[in-house]
């Protein structure tokens, strides 16, 4: 067996980012509105992430009601298709996600919202704007605006999201895809396919400001192959995740060196990592037993499917003790409603989220941003080795040729400075920054000329 | 092509024989690919796609794809990964095994992409795996498909060192566990493929997990302590290793094969017409880089036997050209041990000629000055890692 330390599964924390897991972040709310019409016939705007006190009679829909329950939770789905809403619900520590059938319910009380009573159609964020014209431009990524689709489709945006965070996979890419589905209006659903096995702590800061962003206009999916470290922090802020059958996620230790971060700012991160776990729409302590080992995490499963988390190992089904970091795979995942399916083809993936493909158009601009990035990547990181090499050996048989050579590669390299930076200061060899660049090349230059004078003098 | 008649089966299994109507169920449901058995054709077409040899290498990206793209021209009936890769012999006490063939762990994101593909893109063929040995990483390589047989001395092991050599590297408990839950949750990601859970996934990964079985109706229910019905391991210092015999009263694998014939015919054909052009194509491969490796080895050995004049830096130019030429056509030889230990790397060699240019260029400009020696520049490094990033003047 060769080296394990695959530097690429390290979550890099770089000194200038130490105050990361400290800073408060302003989270925007979850939003995806649903209009849940009740037993009756009342319509009720729910978000998920709403706390919500419902009450309910199992049966209601037409057969012998059972007896009316009352809950009071936090929306965790709107299962649109199913027409049911998920609660968890806290009881002696304890959470627990009910599901309700809404025709089940008799009362839903929204905290700080007014329910919209009677047949009234509140505006519904996720759908498109169908008032702009013209057909999708779904193949082209040319800058020019595309239109919103004629037919009022939704469009079904798809990006690999794949490598280091913060070199490979960036906030940057996530906001190009973000703007070409606006061009289309809100309600547009974008899945980033996760292939990632963590990176900058930096990058993560930005994507956590990103995806909070983007989630307000869009439904995002994160569609996950590999998402260890920093890039399961990423995709646990989607409230929809989806695996290939292959696929994994956890393993959120940040550290710097060889050293796991430790005291208060462990505990920042803890607490971010479980905010953003809950906000999705999940139990926080999922989140957390993927950044440290302490956290315990199990959970049961009643017949109805009905999942119930412990922070303990009470749980018939133990996920992680004591000494170990959580990652969940595909079977787990979906057993445990972590997930809410497994696909391995983007067909799979669309009957999931019961999509028909004759009524969405799927673009593949994601795919096309996706390789954009990686081929200039993958370009300077070939082109950096030679620059350094002739900027350390440069060609030439005097002084005079070989200054020139050298600040030929410094020229160079400042250019993929400009093109691909992330490249330049994170992959190794490091590249010192542009501004010193500039500087070595104003020396050579002076040097040069110091030279050509002596020779003519 | 060979066409093979089960009329020359042995004895043994000629007395099985049945009418078709009692023939073995094809238990090969292909549920993983989606695909079922053939049931229009009585001779199907049996494309055997090897895996023979050295995970990371013989058993590599390249000859993956190779692989696929002819099973998609030959349009087999049906798919038979043939596994054999071993990374200890069956004699222990005969210490003859050789760490350079033990099958490389830290390219796991490749299996699995590797395996996946086969998965993805052949989904419309029914795939079945037949082990003949796998131990190592490819037990879990093994796993990755739900129909399975094994060959009657077959072993099916897990990885024995994993874990203490990953917690070996990180002091941290919280990294060590990081590591270790990453590394691990990718190598499930192939057991999941073959619709196997964690607990089994476990057991061949870590050497101190347990495991046991429970039999419910046709199905097994694995446990990972020894609290089941039968205790398959309990051993809490070697990962779980099956033999064929066990694996398949345990319903591990759906039955025991020594020959293609007794494969076929345990999937319910007495007929088939083997397509054997993955072994022709795998076997040329595995020749082909293992004797550019060897190649390899012998020019940069006779690279470092050269001089620094003129004449000498043109025969190493000469020799590394070759290397490099062999390293883009084989980049699995970049992986093997003793090529990396000795530094060779196509990007070291593209720095050694780059620097060899630059100082016959530098020593032609000296001669015609009538000055002796070059300006600078690394010399082109005889034995690589000199040259490649040494600083000019």
């Amino acid at each position: 067996m060769t080296n394990m330390s695959n530097p690429l599964l390290a979550v890099r924390r770089w000194a200038a980012i130490g105050a990361f897991a400290l800073a408060v972040f302003a989270m925007s709310p979850v939003l995806r509105a649903a209009d849940v019409t009740i037993a009756d016939g009342s319509i009720v705007a729910v978000d998920v992430g709403n706390k919500v006190r419902l009450v309910y009679a199992p049966g209601a829909d037409g057969k012998p009601a059972g007896a009316a329950q009352t809950i009071e939770g936090t929306v965790k789905r709107v299962l649109m298709d199913a027409k049911a809403i998920l609660v968890t619900v806290k009881s002696a520590g304890r959470e627990k996600d009910v599901s309700v059938k809404w025709a089940d319910i008799k009362e839903l009380t929204v905290a700080g919202a007014k329910p919209s009573v009677g047949s009234a159609k509140k505006t519904d964020s996720t759908k498109p704007d169908a008032g702009k014209p013209a057909a999708v431009n779904a193949g082209k990524s040319d800058g020019k605006a595309a239109a919103a689709p004629a037919d009022g489709k939704k469009t079904v945006f798809i990006m690999p999201w794949e490598g280091t965070v913060g070199i490979g996979a960036r906030h940057d890419e996530i906001k190009r895809i973000a703007a070409e589905a606006d061009k289309l209006g809100p309600g547009q659903i974008i899945v980033l396919q996760i292939i990632s096995p963590g990176g900058l702590v930096i990058e993560g800061d930005k994507i956590d400001e990103t995806l909070n962003e983007l989630k307000t206009r869009h439904r995002v999916i994160a569609w996950i192959k590999e998402a260890i470290s920093a890039a399961a922090f990423t995709s646990l802020h989607c409230e929809e995740i989806y695996f290939m059958r292959v696929g994994t996620i956890g393993a959120i230790t940040m550290f710097a060196g060889t050293e796991s971060i430790k005291g208060a700012e462990l505990e920042a991160w803890v607490k971010k990592v479980g905010d953003v776990t809950q906000e999705a729409g999940r139990s926080r302590w999922i989140g957390e037993a993927m950044v440290t080992n302490e956290p315990l995490l199990s959970y049961d499963r009643d017949d109805s499917g009905n999942v119930t988390w412990y922070n303990t190992l009470e749980g018939k089904h133990k996920l992680s003790d004591e000494v170990q970091n959580l990652t969940l795979n595909a079977d787990t995942a979906l057993h445990c409603k972590f997930s809410d399916g497994t696909a391995d083809t983007v067909d799979e993936l669309l009957a999931l989220l019961h999509l028909d493909k004759d009524k969405v158009n799927v673009s593949d601009i994601g795919f096309k941003i996706h390789e954009t990035w990686q081929k200039t990547l993958n370009d300077c990181l070939e082109d950096k080795i030679r620059i350094i090499r002739d900027a350390m050996n440069p060609a030439g048989s005097d002084d005079v040729a070989q200054i020139g050579s050298r600040i030929k590669a410094i020229n160079r390299l400042i250019e993929w400075w400009d093109k691909c930076p992330p490249c330049l200061q994170y992959e190794s060899p490091p590249v010192p920054p542009k501004e010193e660049l500039e500087k070595e090349i104003k020396n050579l230059r002076k040097q040069l000329g110091d030279i050509q004078r002596q020779r003519r003098g | 092509m060979t066409r093979t008649s089960l009329l020359a089966l042995p004895v043994s299994l000629a007395l099985s024989l049945a009418p078709s109507d009692m023939l073995p169920v094809a238990s090969a449901q292909s549920a993983d690919t989606g695909a079922p058995l053939p049931a229009a054709t009585a001779s199907p077409k049996v494309y055997v796609f090897p895996m023979d040899g050295q995970m990371g290498t013989d058993i590599s990206e390249p000859i993956f794809k190779t692989l696929i793209e002819d099973v998609k021209k030959q349009k087999p009936d049906i798919v038979v990964l043939r596994l054999k890769s071993a990374d200890v012999d069956r004699i222990n006490h005969l210490r003859n095994d050789n760490p350079n063939e033990f099958g490389l762990v830290n390219e796991i994101t490749t299996y699995r992409d590797m395996v996946k593909s086969v998965h993805d893109e052949l989904r419309d063929i029914p795939q079945v795996m037949w082990v003949e040995d796998a131990v190592g990483v490819s037990g879990l390589a093994a796993l990755a498909w739900q129909a399975m047989y094994m060959k009657s001395d077959a072993r099916l092991g897990g990885l024995n060192q994993f874990k203490d050599m990953v917690e070996a590297q990180w002091q941290d408990a919280d990294v060590r566990s990081k590591m270790v839950a990453a590394w691990t949750g990718i190598m499930k990601g192939l057991v999941q493929l073959g619709r196997h859970p964690d607990t089994l996934a476990d057991a061949m990964i870590f050497a101190e997990r347990t495991l046991s079985v429970n039999f419910e109706g046709r199905g097994a229910k694995w446990v990972g302590d020894t609290s089941g019905t039968w205790v398959v391991d309990s051993s809490e210092e070697r990962a779980v290793r099956f033999e064929a015999p066990v694996a398949e009263e345990i319903l591990l694998s759906d039955g025991t094969a020594d020959t293609l014939d007794d494969l076929v015919f345990l999937l319910g054909y007495r007929e088939y017409t083997k397509v054997d052009t993955g072994e022709k194509l795998a076997k040329q491969y595995t020749d082909d880089w293992r004797k550019g490796m060897k190649n390899v080895l012998e020019w940069m050995e006779e690279a470092s036997q050269t001089e620094d004049d003129i004449a000498g830096l043109g025969r190493r130019k000469s020799f590394y050209e070759k290397v490099l030429a062999a390293l883009k056509a084989f980049p699995v030889i970049e992986k093997r041990r003793e090529i990396a230990g000795n530094g060779i790397s196509r990007q070291a060699i593209e720095g050694a000629l780059d620097d060899i240019k630059k100082d016959i260029q530098r020593q032609r400009d000296a001669e015609k000055q009538g000055r002796q020696g070059g300006g600078g520049g690394g010399g082109g490094g005889r034995g690589l890692g000199g040259g490649g990033m040494r600083p000019g003047r």
